[in-house]
């Protein structure tokens, strides 16, 4: 092998590995774009319930005996659990503020977050829990034109774009999604029309954390612990500022994008990752405040 | 009646996106009584913000007391002698009423704002003349009152009285009795007549039977355009006029 | 009703600068106080560290509670004035008493630069604008040896006129901090007071209106920025001071901005008063549970007992949402302290004669109600 199908080899796992870890983002920012186009609200305590997601899902797994069932198992009763949660907690906590000034919504969600996280530690401990073994079906890798695929980052990005297909379709062809992007478009509009405006608001925040939480249960052969929904949210911020406050494709894309610039920054940049995202979230906000796919004229 | 208009707009456009709200204002505005009417969406309250410089034109030049104003913002425009009230009440409303003005007055004072250890309320030039624009209103509610918990009709007073602080050439006036109880709106209308014999009065107004007496000259819009203006029998009577808004708003 | 009657009358007595002297006697004798219980050093050592965080709390209350503006990233300017102390000390052998009035007025410019970006923007984008400022110092700072890293810089004790300061006998600092509380908090109430202050609050009620009446905002708002941040500097120089340790987790990560924001939500937003109690609140409480609390739990208890003491933070911010939800006006507006100021006198003194008598200087704070 010359050195430079070396470099190349290197670029293309780099790259793979950007776009598992993008898919990720993308759960986490789909629901927080959704919540923020209908409502008006930035969910800060979103990260908290995909990590809530992958709690509850460990839960599940230790009580199944963990395995390929289990894991199945965690993949459906975590993201169910948790959007019950977010929809409860749209019903009692949030929809006191959406008449207010935004300053409290900020501050509101930013003490959930807090909340959540703690209750987290105190149920099941401030240290990162034991995970039971990775099913071995997913031990092993792809290789494809010498490129090595882990079966579980492939695994991830195919549950990802299952996720994002699905969604897409639910918004563009339901009446349900017909009534959300109506909502996003003008809510004082949609109320008008007779449309049922708070179901839709409590079934998006429901959505949007069942997302959450099926990344947070993925995320568990990660590195799941409590703060991880602290440090997923900034990210994720950075993803619907990035591809515009409320556009779908555009969270899509920019998670696709940060991911990638995350994983090549880790690897590549003199500075760390984490420091790159953010000034290309400022460089963003500052030059196209919209976003890449937002609309054109936002009043900020 | 000087030769000199106070503002002067020429091809004024604002787009919004695809859709243009006001297309090629052009209009002077003289020391007079001028309402604005118009159905709604003909293009007043955007017309008002070009106005003020809460919004910025697209196209076109205008030019306060023969300044150039066009890339100026409000907090620059008021202080070349144009002021504004706003269709849907527009206050400080934690504050109390007497605060609400004070704050125009101090806006538009000599004041040492780098010196941390004055106090503002204790400026008495600012404080009687403060209470002057409150008493000229006719405020006589409480002044100690959080603004956001007066009655709409004095919500209405506050939004004329703070518009009035910096002793402006031309008022704008946004519908100031919008969402009043009739017997609030004349109170409200009787303190804009008394108003326009000392400034300049430009009031945006839905209902044409209540400005055709108190105006000097009506500016008829529709669609984004100027349709007609001049003095009021001789607009009204104009057959595009009655055609295109009378028909529409009298029914 | 009736608990708020009575805690206005309480505070109709308050309201004398009596009440507020003899306070400030107490705790100035507290160190003596503690002392003769046998509490020295710890009792003092918490109360050093609520003053610090007064101070942070008080300069962030004059951005989120007097202009309206929620920054996620103001523990930036903590941290800035601590790194530029630790290292104008450090690295640059300068003394204690330049270095910290080098690290306030530097963090004040630097804050000055945030705001000319972070203000470009409102709402949502400002408050993640100034977030990711201070995570790219986070992370960045957490990477730099030059700075050391994780571990952050180690300072000595500051000297200053021959006095060494000793954090094992923290009575000098306690002094220090608590001349620094009084000082940003006067400073903070003749601010608020002045003109200055008065249009910033009018920005925070109403951005627009401000614009329309004749201010330019964006400077009042650089302004307000840059003295917050300062002052944040100055919570940061007796950070290093005191800690003798300056580093990212502690300084530049966005939970103390979050601490910070339970201090002002809990106290009271926008009153002068407010940030203090909040700070004694919030590290009364952590303390409290993660000290007291555990003498309780007997051995052998249940997991979920036994972890009580830990989670105080579950307590505060549960606090916290009831207070956004609830109580806005937090601890200071139950003791009858409002965030707006009074204007009776001024109303008085108008409507009566020409030749009235000389204001009554009124004794407490702009937040008297």
């Amino acid at each position: 092998m010359t050195p430079l199908s070396v470099g190349l080899g290197d670029l293309a796992t780099t790259f793979v590995n950007g776009v598992s870890y993008g898919m990720i983002l993308v759960l986490v920012a789909l629901g927080l774009s959704l919540v923020f186009g209908l409502m008006g609200v930035l969910n800060f305590a979103h990260g908290a319930l995909f990590m809530l997601g992958g709690y509850i899902g460990l839960a599940v797994m230790k009580l199944t005996g963990g395995g390929m069932t289990g894991f199945a198992l965690a993949l459906v009763v975590a993201p169910l659990a948790v959007a019950a949660i977010g929809a409860g907690l749209e019903r009692t906590v949030y929809k006191p503020l959406y008449e207010t000034e935004p300053i409290y919504q900020l501050l509101l969600t930013f003490g959930l977050a807090v909340v959540i996280e703690e209750a987290v530690k105190y149920i099941w401990g401030a240290a990162p829990p034991g995970v039971p073994p990775r099913p071995a079906v997913f031990d092993g890798a792809v290789v494809f034109m010498g490129i090595s695929l882990p079966y579980y980052r492939v695994f991830t990005i195919l549950l990802g774009v299952a996720v994002v297909a699905g969604t897409a379709l639910f918004l563009s062809r339901t009446r349900f999604g017909l009534i959300v992007r109506a909502g996003v478009y003008n809510t004082d509009r949609t109320a008008t029309l007779g449309l049922n405006v708070e179901r839709a608001f409590t079934a998006v925040f429901g959505l949007g954390a069942f997302i959450a939480a099926l990344g947070g249960v993925v995320y568990i052969y990660r590195a799941i612990e409590p703060s991880v929904g602290a440090s997923i949210i900034l990210p994720a911020f950075i993803v619907v500022i990035v591809g515009g406050l409320g556009s779908f494709w555009g969270s899509v894309i920019a998670g696709l994008l940060i991911g990638v610039i995350w994983q090549f920054a880790a690897v590549y940049a003199p500075v760390p990752a984490g420091t790159v995202i953010f000034l290309v979230m400022i460089a963003v906000l500052l030059l196209r405040p919209q976003g890449l796919l937002g609309e054109a004229e936002v009043e900020v | 009646m000087t030769d000199d208009p106070i503002v002067r707009c020429t091809d004024l456009r604002k787009e919004f996106a695809a859709v243009t709200a006001v297309d090629d204002l052009t209009i002077d505005i003289h020391d007079e009584f001028t309402s604005v009417i118009g159905p709604n969406g003909a293009g007043k309250t955007t017309t008002f913000n070009l106005l003020a410089g809460t919004l910025s034109p697209t196209a076109g030049r205008m030019e306060l007391n023969g300044t150039d104003v066009t890339a100026k913002g409000p907090e620059s425009r008021v202080h070349h002698g144009l002021s504004r009230t706003y269709q849907i009440t527009n206050l400080f409303d934690e504050l109390p009423a007497f605060e609400n003005v004070r704050l125009a007055v101090q806006a538009v004072s000599d004041v040492p704002y780098a010196n941390v250890f004055a106090d503002a309320l204790s400026d008495q030039e600012i404080n009687r003349r403060t209470t002057e624009i409150l008493d000229l209103v006719g405020f006589e509610e409480d002044r100690t009152t959080a603004a956001e918990n007066l009655s709409q009709g004095y919500k209405r007073l506050l939004e004329i009285a703070i518009a009035l602080a910096p002793e402006p050439d031309v008022l704008l006036l946004d519908e100031p009795t919008a969402g009043l109880a009739v017997d609030k709106k004349e109170l409200v209308f009787d303190v804009v007549g008394d108003l326009a014999d000392e400034y300049a009065v430009v009031l945006i107004e839905h209902k044409l039977d209540v400005v055709r007496d108190m105006s000097d000259r009506l500016v008829v819009m529709h669609n984004g355009q100027v349709l007609d203006s001049g003095p009021p029998e001789e607009t009204l009577s104009n057959p595009e006029v009655q055609e295109a808004y009378l028909r529409g708003v009298t029914s | 009703m009736s608990y708020i009657e009575r805690s206005n009358e309480l505070f109709e007595s308050v309201k004398t600068p009596y009440i507020g002297a003899a306070l400030l006697a107490l705790v100035a004798v507290f160190p003596l106080v503690a002392n003769a219980i046998g509490g020295l050093p710890f009792l003092t050592s918490i109360a050093i560290e609520m003053m610090i965080f007064a101070v942070f709390a008080m300069s962030f209350n004059l951005l989120v509670g007097y202009t309206g503006y929620v920054s996620f990233g103001h523990t930036v300017f903590l941290g800035s004035g601590a790194y530029m102390t630790a290292v104008l000390m450090k690295k640059f052998s300068v003394p204690f008493i330049a270095a910290a009035p080098a690290a306030v007025i530097g963090t004040g410019l630097f804050a000055l630069v945030v705001g000319a970006i972070a203000f470009r923007r409102s709402g949502v984008y400002f408050a993640m604008i100034t977030l990711g400022v201070a995570q790219v110092f986070y992370t960045l700072f957490q990477s730099w040896n030059y700075v050391g890293g994780d571990t952050g810089i180690i300072i000595d004790p500051p000297v200053v006129f021959g006095y060494e300061f000793n954090p094992f006998e923290p009575m000098g600092y306690y002094y220090l901090a608590l001349a620094t509380v009084v000082v940003t908090y006067l400073f903070t109430r003749y601010l608020v007071r002045s003109p200055f202050g008065h249009v910033l609050q009018a920005i925070r009620e109403n951005e627009e209106r401000a614009r329309a009446v004749g201010y330019s905002v964006r400077t009042f708002k650089l302004a307000a920025f840059s003295v917050s941040g300062g002052l944040a500097a100055v919570s940061g120089v007796l950070y290093a001071a005191y800690f003798t340790q300056v580093a990212p987790g502690s300084t530049l990560y966005w939970t103390t901005t979050g601490d910070g924001l339970f201090m002002i939500l809990i106290g009271g937003m926008g009153t002068l008063v407010g940030p203090i109690i909040g700070s004694v609140f919030v590290i009364g409480t952590q303390y409290a549970l993660s000290t007291y609390l555990v003498d309780f739990i007997p051995e052998g208890a249940p997991a979920l007992v036994a972890r009580l003491p830990e989670r105080w933070p579950l307590l505060l911010g549960l606090l916290f949402m009831l207070t956004v939800l609830r109580f806005r006006s937090g601890i200071a507006g139950g003791l009858g302290f409002s965030r707006v100021r009074s204007i009776d006198d001024v109303l008085t003194r108008v409507s009566g004669s020409a030749e009235t008598e000389e204001p009554t200087v009124k004794s407490d704070g702009g937040d008297e109600r």
